[in-house]
């Protein structure tokens, strides 16, 4: 290493550091409960992506669009905001969704693939949409030619996190909220089961948040904290068979 | 199946304390024993996936294992290091260390990500790349921009700087 990395290194607050007795007691006791378990069912990774993974480490770094709030232009976002998304038209979402992915990569280079699911909340438009050659990402934009946030959905290689069972909803999109002072927002995403046919945030106010609802994917946000408090709301999933309210902790995938 | 068990063995042997370590850097003492047990279920349940120089592989499912735990969103595509914050406040600290620790927090976390695969983890370059899950290229240009960003920040006239880095609250 250079001389800084070696400078750096005096800073690694694990140097020199052993597990101790119980430590290694606990581990190989649970090497031992591990191995009683089945060993390996492959799951078939998809591939969907020869050469994203410079995308997704450009991500990562936060360079483009990792950081920033959804809502820099909070009066508009806020103001307009409805707890029933619109619709997207396509010529709309397709623009969108190309400052998505030029924003996403480094160079400004990215390219959009499929668009999985298109909502609009006042100026504000999310998307959950494949990069041509990355993975899944969720991108918000206020329309105004500059997308505000992002993140992947996926893995790198292109990998969808599971849908769950009949009935059920996920939360493998996160919840949680962000902002500062009287500006916060919450936002959840996830997978809904094939029979899903609707998803509700209910609020502890009382209010509910239609959430979007397309190939296999859902997704909502609002303004205000709840998504950063632990059990302040309800994911409600609505089947054939009626609705049935989830606590964000039975919905975590394991 | 025996065979399995025996590299299995081998494997937990070889790096429980490693992963142990990376997991302490991330996060609290406490959590870093269930990180490293999820990373070695992982392990035996792909067992056939796991490669000659299973150091970065195994690094990458803790890496995930964390970013899985934090629950942000935003946030799940950056590990961030902890317990460094810890140590500002050492009584004997040298000026200099001062200085570097000081240096050190005003990196975002990406920065900060990418320095300490290297100087904490002491990876190599191909195996940080794989750890992120990006091409090597792409490694050594974050590493080389975040080295620059901490040598502008140790400079003496630098004035001290905050990250205002989003940090989502997760349920």
């Amino acid at each position: 290493m250079d001389h800084d990395l070696n400078r750096l290194a005096t800073l690694d607050p694990a140097a020199g550091r052993e597990p101790t007795a119980a430590q290694w007691s606990r581990a190989r006791a649970g090497l031992e409960r591990t191995m009683r378990t089945p060993a390996a069912v492959r799951r078939p990774v998809a591939r969907r992506l020869a050469t994203g993974l410079a995308v997704a480490c450009v991500l990562a770094a936060g360079a483009a669009i990792g950081v920033p709030a959804l809502l820099p232009d909070g009066d508009a976002a806020y103001a307009s905001w409805t707890a029933v998304p619109r619709g997207v038209p396509g010529p709309e979402s397709l623009a969108a969704a190309r400052e998505c992915a030029r924003s996403w990569d480094d160079g400004g280079r990215g390219t959009p693939g499929e668009i999985v699911l298109a909502e609009r909340r006042g100026v504000t438009v999310l998307l959950i949409m494949w990069l041509r050659d990355g993975p899944l990402i969720i991108c918000s934009s206020l329309g105004t030619g500059h997308p505000a946030g992002a993140e992947r959905l996926s893995g790198d290689r292109g990998e969808e996190p599971p849908r769950p069972a009949n009935g059920r909803v996920t939360l493998d999109g996160g919840l949680g909220a962000t902002g500062s002072g009287s500006r916060w927002y919450s936002q959840a995403a996830g997978r809904v089961a094939a029979d899903v046919t609707g998803v509700d945030i209910a609020l502890p106010d009382g209010r509910t948040v239609r959430a979007s609802v397309r190939d296999g994917w859902w997704v909502a946000w609002w303004p205000g904290a709840e998504g950063g408090r632990t059990d302040a709301i309800r994911i409600v999933a609505h089947t054939g068979a009626g609705a049935r309210p989830y606590r964000p902790d039975e919905l975590f995938a394991d | 199946m025996e065979g399995d068990e025996d590299r299995f063995r081998e494997l937990h042997t070889a790096m429980y304390a490693d992963l142990l370590r990376f997991a302490e850097r991330r996060v609290p003492p406490a959590e870093a024993e269930d990180v490293v047990a999820t990373v070695f279920l992982v392990a035996w349940r792909r067992i056939g996936d796991v490669p000659p120089d299973a150091r970065p592989w195994l690094f990458g499912v803790a890496r995930k294992t964390i970013a899985n735990q934090n629950r942000g969103l935003r946030r799940r595509n950056v590990v961030d290091l902890r317990m460094v914050e810890d140590r500002p406040a050492e009584a004997d600290a040298t000026p200099d260390r001062v200085d570097l620790i000081r240096a050190w927090w005003t990196l975002s976390a990406a920065d900060r990500e990418v320095l300490a695969l290297v100087a904490f983890d002491g990876l190599t370059g191909d195996q940080a790349a794989s750890v992120l899950g990006c091409r090597r290229s792409a490694f050594s240009m974050r590493l080389g921009r975040a080295r620059e960003r901490l040598r502008k920040a140790l400079e003496p006239a630098h004035p001290a700087a905050t990250i205002g880095e989003r940090t989502w609250i997760t349920t």
